[in-house]
Parts: C-alpha cells; sequence; structure tokens
C-alpha cells in the first residue's frame, strides 16, 4: 500500500487567512519575524534588493538553544526556525529540506515538532496556507551516525513564502549547535539566541563578519532549579541583518574557511557540588585528555603493546636505522591494512578488532601505526589536522571540533617526517594533499607543538618529447617519456593506473594527437608516475608553412583563473614544476623560419623559462614553469593570472618551417 | 568466481537467494570487498553467510551481525526512496583472497521473478553462474533470453526446477554512441503469467499488461467536484480544444513541480491526483495521472504512456510484455493529431517529448485496448540549430558576437538551465558551455520567444582566444568547430553505433574587414555520404569574409560492419577543417 496516499488525503489544509499589515508608514519595508505571521511586504518583495539575481530569499533564520533537564541531566534543546520566499523556479531547491541527526551507540539526537507552511497569495487579496503532512516527513539513514529528517514543502510556486520549525533534542553537550549566519542565498535576517545554564560553560568562535546586536543578559523569567541550586539561565543573542549570499570560487579551500558562522566550544562542566570540570581551556589540556583518551592516547599504548608481542618479532628490523624502520613499518601498514574511508580522530574498534579486520578509519590506522613505531623504539606521535574540506583551524582557540583527522610525525636521525599510513601510493614520509590545511598540533605530553603541513618538495611534471616531421605526409612522429612525482603521480596513478585505453583517450583529446601506444616503464610503488608513448600528431600546413607545437597538446592551453579580480586566495593544494623538453629533427630540405622567443621570469611567485637551442639539424626547446607557493594570496591574484596567460601564449606557442628555396 | 541465483515460489511469495564467491587478486580490486546489497523495505531480508577465504579456501573472518548496517539506498533522482541498502567488508591484505556471501530475500509484491545478468559487474570477469527456479507446475512463466545457456530440469512433488547456467559470459564495455550494453548482454529475464502485484493481472500481451496498469490506475485520475468547478470556471470559457489542451498543460507546469517519493508499491502505482492538488508535486506517474484528471474534468481523453526515458534508452524487447519502462507520459489523441505531453518539467513547451523519451516504444494504457505505441521522432528541423558569428580584431584578440538559435537537445539543456539553476550555477554552466567550444564569454542573454516554441536564443559577446594566432609573421583564424562528432569515437570500433538523434546545423561566420586586410581564404569544400552531409563555402562581401556552413547527420543504427565508413566521413571532415584556415594579412 502506498503510505503517502493514506495519509495525505485527510489532511488537505488551504486556509484563506488575511496577511498581518505591519508597514506602519507607506514607504518603509516591514517584515514579520514571527513564525506564522506574514507581513503584506513579504509577499510584494519581487526579487531580493541587493542582490536582484538571487532565486530566493531568507527572510529569517532564528535559532534558539536552551538546556532542557531531563532524567539524566539536561539535554540541548535547540528550536529553529526560517522564513524564506522563493523568488523563481530555480528557487525550488530551497523548498527541500534536509534536517541532519546524529547517532552514536545508544545515545542519539532528536529531531521533534516539525511543523512547515507553504503561504501563496490568492487572487481576492488573502492568502492560502498549506501545512505539510506529517507523514510526509520521511527519515533517511545516511551512514553509521548521520540520519536526515527530509521533507518537501507542498504548493510551492514562484511567489511563495515557506517557513518551517523543528525541535533537536541532543544529549551531547559537546554539539551546542553552531550557527551559520550566510548561506548561498541572501539573508535578511538572523539570529542565533543561546540561553546559558551554570553547569556549562562554552567559548565561541566568529568568522566573518560583524554582529548587528549582540545582547548578554540573565534571563528575567521565574529562577529555574537543579540538584537545589537556583538559577537564571544567561542569555546571549547575537544578531545579523542583510547578508550576502556566499559566492562559491574556484582553488579554495572549503565553503566552510568563509562563510560567516560562529563556532561553540564546550569548555567547563560546573557540577552543582560545587565541582569543577574543565573540558578544555587551554592546548596542554586538550593535548593531555587525549593523552587518556580510550580511543586516543590509550589505544596507541594498547596498539604499542599488541605490536611488541604480535608484530614485531615476525619483521626484521635488525642493522636497520630508524628512517629504514620507519619506512619498513609504515609500509607494512599501507600494504597490510585498508581505509575504510571514514575520515577520524578516534578509534571505533579495539586494537584486536582493528588488527582482524585488516581496515580501519583514519584514526585507527594511524594510532595503531604509531602504537608499531614506538613498539620498535621510535619517537612517533600523532598529530590532529582539519583536513582541506573540513574547514581552517584558528591556533589562538582550544576548539577540538576543529579538528576531524590525525596524522603522524616522526623523529628520525635526519630530522622529522609527517605521514599518513592510509594512502598506500606515498612513499612512507608523505602525508597525502588532502591533509594540507594549515598546521597541526602535536600531541605530544612534553608541550603544546604545531607542524606546518604542506609539502616542502614541488611535485613534478617531466615530459621528454621527441618529434620526426615529415611535410609530405603532414605528420610527425613522435616519442614521449613523461614521468611524475610526489602529488602529481599520486593523481596520475588515482585517475589512471595502468589503463593505457583511459590514459590514450586522455592524451588524444581530440584529432590532433594520435597515440600509437602507451608503455608504464619503471613503475615503483610510491607516487612516481612514469609513461611512455609513441604515436603521430598533425603538422599543420598554413600558406605553404609548417606549424610546429613543440610541446604538443600538453602545456595548459586556457587560463583557469577567468575572473578580474578575488577575495580568496588562490590555493593550488602543493607547489608543481612542470618541465617540457622538446627535441625536433629538422627534415632535410626544410629550414626554421620562425621560432618563438626566449622567457626568462624568475621572482618569488614563479619561474618561467622558455629557451630554444637551434642547429641545422635539429631544435631543442627547453621550457620550465614553476609554481613556487602553493597559497597565493588574493593581494597576489593579478600578477599570477597574468602569468598564467604568459605561460598559455608562450607554451602552446608554434615554429614555422618552410622549403629551403 | 561464482555468482548463483536460487528462486523458489511459495504461496505467492518469491524466495530469492543469492550466493557469491569472489576472487580478489589484488589491492586495486579490493573494493570488490565491500558489500551492498539492496532491497525494497517491504522484503524480508537475511544474511545467510558472509566468509573471508584464504588462498587455501580457509576461512579467515566471519561477518558478524554488527559489521553489518543498513541505510537507506542512495538515489540522485529520488528525493526519497525507501529501499535499503545493507552493507559489510571483507577486505584482506594477502592476495590472491576469496570473499564468498549468500543471502536471501522474500519478496511478495514482485513483477519479476529474474533480470539475470550472469556477466555481474561490467568490469569483472564472471566464471560461471547459474539461475534455478523451482515452482508449481501450474505456476506459469514468461520467459526471455538472450544468448545460449546450459538448460536442465527436474519434476517432482508438484514442483518443476528449471536451471540455466552459463560459463565465462561475455563482457562488453561501454562505448559512446552505441546501444546499452544490457541490450547484448547474455540474460534471462522471468516473469509470472499472472500478476498479483496490488492487483491481479497478466503477463500474456502487452494489451494484458497494460490492463493491469489501467487496473492499478483506476479511479486515481480524479479531482473533487470543487476542484472541478474551479477548473471549469477558469478554462470553460474555451471551445478549441487543442487551446485548452495546451491551456491546462500550461496549469500543470506552473502549479507543480517534479519530486520523487517512492515508497512500497510506489515504483508502478501513481500517487492520485489529489495528492498533486494538495502537494503541487509528485513524480512522473503521479503528474501524469494528474495531467490525466485535468483532461477527465473536460472530458477529454487521454492515455497514460510507460516509456523507457533517456537520450539512449535499451531498446523494449517487444516479444516480451512485462515492466521494462521506467518513465511516464501522456498521449492525447484530439481531432487533428496527437499531442504528447511529459508532464514532469515546466520548462518544456506543450506537445514537445525531447530527447529524453522521443522515437521509441511506449506503452500506451488503454482499458480494454493497451499497445506498443512509437514515439515521435525529433526530425532534421526539430533539431536543426542555427549559428552567427560576427568577428572582429581587437589588437591581437579575435572578438565578436554570437547570435545562436537552439534546438533539439541543446535547446533542452538551456532551457533547463535557465529555469532550474541558481544565478551561481548558471553563470558557472553558461561559462562552461562557450569555454567546451573554445570561447570565453564576455556577456550573455538567454532569450526565449515563447513557451510554445522549442527553441531557445542566445546572443553572446564572445572572446575567441583560441580560434586566433599569431606565429611569428602569420595571423591564423581557426573556424569555431562543428557540432559533428568526433571522429575518434568512431575509430576501431568494437560496437555498433546508435545515433538517437539527427544533427542539423548553419553556421556562418562573418568577419569584420574594416583594418583592410587583404584574405586568404581556403577553397569551397564539401562532402556527402550516406550519414550525412558537409558543406562550407567562403566568399568576401565588401572585403569580410562570410563562411557559411552546413552540416547533418541522420538519426539510424548503424551496424559494426559499416562504422569505419562513418569514421572516414568524419575524419575528412576534420582533417579538412583543420587545415583550412583563414589568413588575413596586410
Amino acid at each position: 500500500m502506498n503510505r503517502v496516499l493514506r495519509s495525505s488525503l485527510p489532511i488537505r489544509l488551504l486556509l484563506g487567512l488575511f496577511f498581518i499589515a505591519l508597514a506602519d508608514s507607506s514607504t518603509a519595508q516591514r517584515y514579520s519575524q514571527e513564525f506564522g505571521v506574514i507581513a503584506k511586504d513579504e509577499f510584494d518583495l519581487e526579487v531580493s534588493a541587493d542582490d536582484p539575481e538571487a532565486e530566493a530569499l531568507i527572510l529569517f533564520d532564528v535559532g534558539d538553544s536552551y538546556f532542557l533537564e531531563g532524567n539524566t541531566g539536561f539535554d540541548i534543546q535547540f528550536t529553529h526556525s526560517k522564513r524564506l520566499k522563493i523568488f523563481t523556479t530555480a528557487g525550488f531547491d530551497y523548498a527541500e529540506i534536509e534536517i541532519p541527526y546524529y547517532v552514536e551507540g545508544n545515545q542519539r539526537e532528536r529531531i521533534e515538532e516539525i511543523e512547515a507552511f507553504t503561504y501563496n497569495p490568492l487572487e481576492n487579496g488573502t492568502m492560502e496556507r498549506i501545512s505539510l503532512n506529517q507523514q510526509d516527513i520521511f527519515d533517511e539513514v545516511k551512514n553509521k551516525y548521520y540520519r536526515v529528517k527530509k521533507f518537501a514543502f507542498p504548493g510551492v510556486k514562484a511567489g511563495s513564502i515557506i517557513e518551517y520549525r523543528y525541535k533537536l533534542i541532543s544529549p551531547f553537550k559537546f554539539n551546542l549547535p553552531d550557527w551559520a549566519f550566510q548561506s548561498t542565498i541572501p539573508t535578511l535576517f538572523s539570529k542565533y539566541t543561546v540561553r546559558m545554564v551554570p553547569f556549562y560553560e562554552y567559548i565561541y568562535l566568529m568568522q566573518g563578519g560583524k554582529f548587528d546586536s549582540h545582547k548578554s543578559y540573565t534571563s528575567s523569567e521565574l529562577p529555574r532549579y537543579f540538584a537545589h541550586v537556583k538559577y537564571n539561565d544567561f542569555v546571549h543573542e547575537f544578531t545579523m541583518e542583510n547578508i550576502p549570499a556566499f559566492k562559491d570560487e574556484t582553488f579554495i579551500s572549503s565553503t566552510d574557511d568563509y562563510i560567516i558562522k560562529m563556532d561553540f566550544q564546550l569548555t567547563q562542566v560546573n557540577n552543582p557540588n560545587g565541582l569543577k570540570t574543565e573540558i578544555i581551556t587551554t592546548w596542554p589540556k586538550l593535548i593531555e585528555e587525549l593523552n587518556d583518551h580510550e580511543n586516543f592516547g590509550k589505544y596507541i599504548k594498547k596498539a604499542q603493546k599488541f605490536s611488541e608481542k604480535t608484530i614485531l618479532p615476525s619483521l626484521d628490523l635488525s642493522n636497520k636505522t630508524q628512517t629504514e624502520m620507519a619506512s619498513l613499518l609504515i609500509d607494512y601498514i599501507k600494504n597490510d591494512f585498508s581505509w575504510d574511508r571514514y575520515y577520524a580522530k578516534y578509534a571505533n574498534q579495539s586494537v584486536k578488532e582493528f588488527y582482524a579486520a585488516k581496515q580501519g578509519n583514519a584514526a585507527e590506522i594511524n594510532l595503531f601505526t604509531i602504537g608499531l613505531l614506538k613498539a620498535a623504539g621510535l619517537k612517533a606521535k600523532p598529530v590532529l589536522i582539519s583536513t582541506r574540506d573540513h574547514g581552517k583551524i584558528t591556533m589562538d582557540y582550544p576548539f577540538s571540533h576543529f579538528f576531524n583527522y590525525v596524522v603522524i610525525i616522526v623523529e628520525l636521525e635526519a630530522g622529522t617526517i609527517l605521514t599518513d599510513a592510509t594512502e598506500p601510493l606515498l612513499t612512507f614520509d608523505r602525508l597525502p594533499p588532502f591533509c594540507f590545511n594549515d598546521n597541526g598540533l602535536i600531541i605530544d605530553e612534553a608541550g603544546v607543538g604545531w607542524v606546518g603541513l604542506e609539502s616542502p618538495k614541488a611535485s613534478l611534471n617531466n615530459y621528454t618529447i621527441s618529434q620526426k616531421p615529415n611535410p609530405d605526409s603532414l605528420k610527425s612522429n613522435i616519442l614521449v617519456s613523461s614521468q611524475m612525482t610526489e602529488f602529481e603521480g599520486l593523481k596520475m596513478h588515482k585517475k589512471y593506473g595502468t589503463d593505457d585505453k583511459l590514459l590514450t583517450k586522455s592524451l588524444e583529446k581530440g584529432e590532433y594527437l594520435d597515440v600509437h601506444k602507451v608503455s608504464f616503464p619503471g613503475r615503483s610503488q610510491n607516487s612516481q608516475y612514469s609513461f611512455a608513448f609513441t604515436g603521430a600528431c598533425q603538422l599543420e600546413r598554413v600558406d605553404g608553412k609548417f606549424l610546429i607545437s613543440p610541446f604538443l597538446n600538453l602545456p595548459i592551453d586556457e587560463n583557469p583563473l577567468k575572473y578580474p579580480s578575488r577575495t580568496y586566495p588562490v590555493d593550488f593544494t602543493y607547489k608543481t614544476t612542470d618541465h617540457y623538453q622538446s627535441i625536433i629533427e629538422i627534415p632535410e630540405g626544410y629550414q626554421v623560419t620562425y621560432l618563438p622567443s626566449n622567457q626568462n621570469i624568475d621572482d618569488h611567485l614563479m619561474t618561467i623559462k622558455y629557451n630554444i637551442i637551434s642547429t641545422d639539424k635539429s631544435l631543442t626547446v627547453d621550457g620550465k614553469i614553476e609554481y613556487k607557493k602553493a597559497v597565493y594570496g588574493s593581494g597576489e591574484y593579478l600578477r599570477i593570472k597574468n602569468r598564467l596567460d604568459t605561460i598559455v601564449k608562450t607554451f602552446n606557442d608554434q615554429i614555422v618551417l618552410e622549403k629551403r628555396d | 568466481m561464482e555468482y548463483n541465483i536460487d528462486l523458489q515460489i511459495d504461496k505467492q511469495s518469491l524466495i530469492e537467494t543469492k550466493s557469491f564467491l569472489i576472487k580478489i587478486g589484488n589491492k586495486e580490486s579490493n573494493w570488490l570487498g565491500d558489500v551492498s546489497i539492496h532491497h525494497q523495505a517491504t522484503d524480508k531480508f537475511r544474511l545467510l553467510e558472509a566468509v573471508l577465504l584464504d588462498h587455501r579456501l580457509n576461512v579467515v573472518r566471519k561477518i558478524k551481525a554488527k559489521d553489518v548496517y543498513t541505510k537507506n539506498a542512495d538515489s540522485r533522482s529520488t528525493f526519497f526512496d525507501d529501499h535499503l541498502e545493507d552493507k559489510f567488508s571483507l577486505r584482506h591484505n594477502q592476495f590472491p583472497y576469496y570473499i564468498k556471501y549468500s543471502y536471501r530475500i522474500i519478496k511478495r509484491d514482485f513483477l519479476f521473478l529474474a533480470y539475470w545478468i550472469p556477466q555481474y559487474y561490467s568490469n569483472v570477469s564472471t566464471i560461471s553462474s547459474s539461475l534455478s527456479l523451482t515452482r508449481p507446475m501450474d505456476y506459469e512463466i514468461h520467459l526471455d533470453s538472450i544468448g545460449e545457456f546450459t538448460y536442465s530440469s527436474t519434476r517432482a512433488a508438484g514442483l518443476i526446477t528449471e536451471k540455466w547456467s552459463i560459463k565465462q559470459p561475455k563482457k562488453i564495455g561501454k562505448a559512446d554512441f552505441s546501444p546499452p550494453a544490457t541490450e547484448s548482454l547474455q540474460q534471462i529475464s522471468i516473469v509470472p503469467s499472472d500478476i498479483n502485484y496490488g492487483v491481479k493481472g497478466s503477463h500474456a500481451s502487452w494489451e494484458d499488461f497494460g490492463e493491469w496498469v489501467a487496473n492499478l490506475n483506476s479511479g486515481l485520475d480524479l479531482l473533487p467536484e470543487e476542484e472541478i468547478a474551479t477548473l471549469k470556471k477558469k478554462f470553460g470559457h474555451i471551445e478549441d480544444q487543442d487551446t485548452l489542451i495546451k491551456k491546462l498543460y500550461h496549469h500543470l507546469q506552473d502549479n507543480t513541480r517534479y519530486i520523487n517519493v517512492s515508497l512500497d508499491i510506489g515504483g508502478m502505482k501513481p500517487h492520485p491526483a489529489e495528492y498533486v492538488l494538495i502537494n503541487k508535486y509528485g513524480d512522473c506517474k503521479a503528474l501524469t495521472i494528474y495531467m490525466k484528471a485535468l483532461l477527465n474534468a473536460f472530458g477529454i481523453p487521454s492515455f497514460y504512456t510507460l516509456v523507457e526515458s533517456g537520450s539512449n534508452p535499451k531498446s523494449i524487447r517487444e516479444n516480451f510484455p512485462s515492466q521494462q519502462f521506467d518513465h511516464v507520459i501522456l498521449c492525447v489523441p484530439t481531432k487533428s493529431d496527437t499531442i504528447w505531453l511529459e508532464n514532469t518539467v515546466s520548462y518544456l513547451p506543450y506537445n514537445y517529448l525531447g530527447s529524453f523519451t522521443q522515437n521509441r516504444k511506449a506503452l500506451l494504457v488503454n482499458k480494454g485496448g493497451s499497445q506498443l505505441v512509437k514515439t515521435p521522432a525529433l526530425t532534421h528541423t526539430d533539431v536543426h540549430q542555427t549559428n552567427t558569428y560576427h568577428l572582429t580584431f581587437e589588437g591581437d584578440r579575435l572578438t565578436g558576437t554570437l547570435y545562436s538559435k537552439l534546438k533539439g537537445e541543446d535547446y533542452e539543456k538551456i532551457a533547463y538551465v535557465e529555469t532550474n539553476l541558481s544565478s551561481q550555477e548558471k553563470k558557472k554552466y553558461c561559462h562552461k558551455y562557450f569555454n567546451n567550444q573554445g570561447f570565453e564569454l564576455i556577456d550573455l542573454t538567454i532569450h526565449q520567444n515563447s513557451r510554445s516554441l522549442p527553441e531557445v536564443e542566445l546572443t553572446a559577446q564572445i572572446d575567441l582566444p583560441k580560434h586566433l594566432r599569431q606565429v611569428g609573421p602569420l595571423r591564423i583564424i581557426s573556424l569555431p568547430a562543428s557540432t559533428m562528432p568526433a571522429s575518434e569515437v568512431f575509430k576501431d570500433r568494437t560496437r555498433p553505433v546508435r545515433l538517437m538523434m539527427p544533427i542539423d546545423a548553419h553556421d556562418k561566420v562573418i568577419i569584420d574587414s574594416s583594418q583592410n586586410w587583404t584574405w586568404k581564404l581556403p577553397e569551397n569544400f564539401s562532402l556527402i555520404s550516406e550519414f550525412g552531409t558537409y558543406q562550407i563555402t567562403y566568399e568576401l562581401v565588401n572585403n569580410s569574409p562570410v563562411i557559411n556552413r552546413r552540416i547533418s547527420l541522420g538519426s539510424r543504427d548503424i551496424p559494426i560492419e559499416n562504422t569505419a565508413e562513418l569514421y572516414t566521413f568524419l575524419l575528412e571532415i576534420e582533417t579538412y577543417e583543420s587545415s583550412a584556415p583563414i589568413i588575413p594579412t596586410h
């Protein structure tokens, strides 16, 4: 039977309601911020005044966190209400709502009292209100930890006003709901109220923007009692108005790094008996807690003991240097254990379970590896990081939820290395690029230490090309050998592996190049990627002249930076160097009548070199592009954009051959 | 290694047991150890066994209940789907290793007994696979197969057990412009002769299957009297039937949106018209039923029509009446014409099916007279597009205006983008759209003359950095590429070619010559083949080059043996275009 069908028929709800007149003068626009009360001006709005292209507008977005006394202490009750105006059909996406909630073991968040209404103006000057049928709210399991309540607003058209509210009841005091003031559409009014009780203390971090209003006061409501303690809530109200839509740009680390929002962190629990438990007020305390944590520091200790008994006896570490030992042990983990693709900073499985399953989350793999390295006498420590898609951390604030991942730092005779044992294609002393996000916190009993995560080494793309042009057949026979190192090599491994057909298709990109045979010489286990191919490329004949592209179609042929200016940094993730060398045989009876000019640009941003050495029989064209930074500031944008224009022009310039007279 | 299905009919329930033995030879193949089993929420699912075996087939690990977790199946096209996915992982670190698992699903509601493709993974070989079906002797079935199988049958205690098996079924890779692989993979499909799903019915003929659909839908296409009165007040004055149908279709488009909620039997049975009336949304079935109800309100008959959607759909197996469709449209016969209505989108015109459902067999559901019909095909006129370029030099830039009148699939994409994407997404899409043609977009206006016309006009200010080169003293202009498919797709073909829609275009390029250039223009060129035509002419008008290019490619199926000729035809065009530069000199 169709459940939706059964439930939807009885509760058709179309009410004729009159608008509430809130305008107190003929010119001022007034919008209601009360759920269920719609002002006429809200219906009259046809576009967002500050952003006429916006497909929808958030009229208000109001959240309220309240500590609700339950049977086993406090739960957080987060009440959220939101009203939007839909301007165009493109805004219909905003009428499909997903409310995520978290489940962990026996503890779970609950979503309650969802109400949603669509308001449409009617021709007679009234409006209809269509309510959401409770049976049309679906519960979807997304993964082990996250579920969503989802529903679609009924009766939505261009011009509709939609509003909804719900309560989220959470037992997780660590997760006092954060608040985003900014969205992908403009917001007129956004307010977050947090009603604190004396038993929990939080700090918050504001990213971007300034409050239009921030009030803090003691609630004037009747006093509350908990465990014989009489108290009043202490209320904080944070308000922002007229917040523009967040505009996405290419080459940014994560939207989360730039959107206007506030994050909360539990810092202290004050027991009614007077005992105070500081949760995290300083980095040393966070480190201490992690070291004592069952699924972090203690997990490492257990892994160390387990490794001493179970793993090390079967490995030959005698006469090995520290570096050799680290390499062997990290590669052992990489080869024998698989990552389940879950980012994590805590282990879920026990050490024994992880060892038996041969698979685990990132924390299990890396914390276990630390235990193994320590068992072998190496100085290995965990480093907490935030992956690129998880946003940036702020070193000034000891917020544990900044971090979502743990990697490893190892002190060796030649210096320290950072590593992540989840990625078998990288050498033992490299982090994968998704970890390159500012700094990581070293979890070390000795004190607070930070380590930069960016790779010091540039990744190399190296192409050696040999061309034998044949003007009679209008083809050049070519031989190309390429090596990609580090993260460029990793990218190629992941994208193409040894699939010669896939690689051929990518190289050919049209009719210019005809790849005959691809080979993969000298592949090794690490991220170095080598391939070679033979083939033919077209020799263009124009006006009796023959045109040769020295570097074939391999260099970038268009500037990826399109906009005239930029507000965010340009984040290329890691530094790269591209090197091209092409040896072109000049066919008998032909001469070169045009050579592109040499280029030599070298400063703190980039190196661009393009040089040609010519003899009667051949040309050697050498080109190098070195990006000296992984991240360029927005102030450097125009210079980088211009450099990329130069690269596109220079590296795709052609050589002209003509028949000798 | 092994993929076996065992089916048993037990008191109208279908007990399906599937078992797998998979060899994982290296770390790159470890993904095979991540198992995901899909089933309906109403099915009874039980994992019977899941073990990891080493290379000597010794058990290394067994999956326990806590290792399995259930989530909702991911679906891009569905807002909510109650299909479930049971997931577990069996990975090992020593290769080769094996995973062996089996599960049982008991289904009460089903249309298919089996849809067995022995080649289970498209990119991993299957060594051995079998299908067995045990049913009461009087339980009739219909079967359809592609390929040869080893067959056996036994009869005992009033039951018949049939078994089909195959060793090393063939793999078919993906190829552009090919019929879907599922049209030629070896396979067996079995349906019960009698349908007992929602309502009773039969698979004996398309007429019978259509009758079952009609009965399942019975009574759903009615609106409340109050709503009918409102509609009559609004549209009752329209006398011309075609105009009325069009107005009602626009009413649907303007007041509803597509949202797919798939629950229980929701895969087949539509929500009633009243559901759409209240919610103003629905899936293709619900919206079509609603459209049908709107027409019913005015006594206009229409037919719910099942169709396989997509620009390259799998052909319907006509000798096997069964549920082979994933979409629904509405057919409205009128005195003068047959009107086809796509009810899920607001941006396409009345009586336009477009690339999504054109030119294919569909089941027209008509109580007492259902039949397979063919949807109208997009013709050359329907897809004909024009692109007019007015280009000029600004220093060393080639820049100008492109005016395009798009029809067919390109029109559909732009109309979708214009209606459904946010301003940011729209900008990104349009930049990419022009970028793919080698242009930098400076400014764009999208204009649709009328919601009734399947065409859209674009006026774009563009830079053409890839179409002007300065190589030493030579200034070279190359023309924007034509919309012919790339020849390389048809090179050394191992699969036949299917061109579902024709291609037809006229490009006109006018290059401004106010700076008194002298022009070297290529020779006129034309090429005609059984597949299509290509013609390009060059002339100087007031010293401005005017280039006219006309291309045409027919829609058809091309067997493998003829694909080389298509390749040669397209290659000749490409070779010509790459060696026909326009050279301005002073």
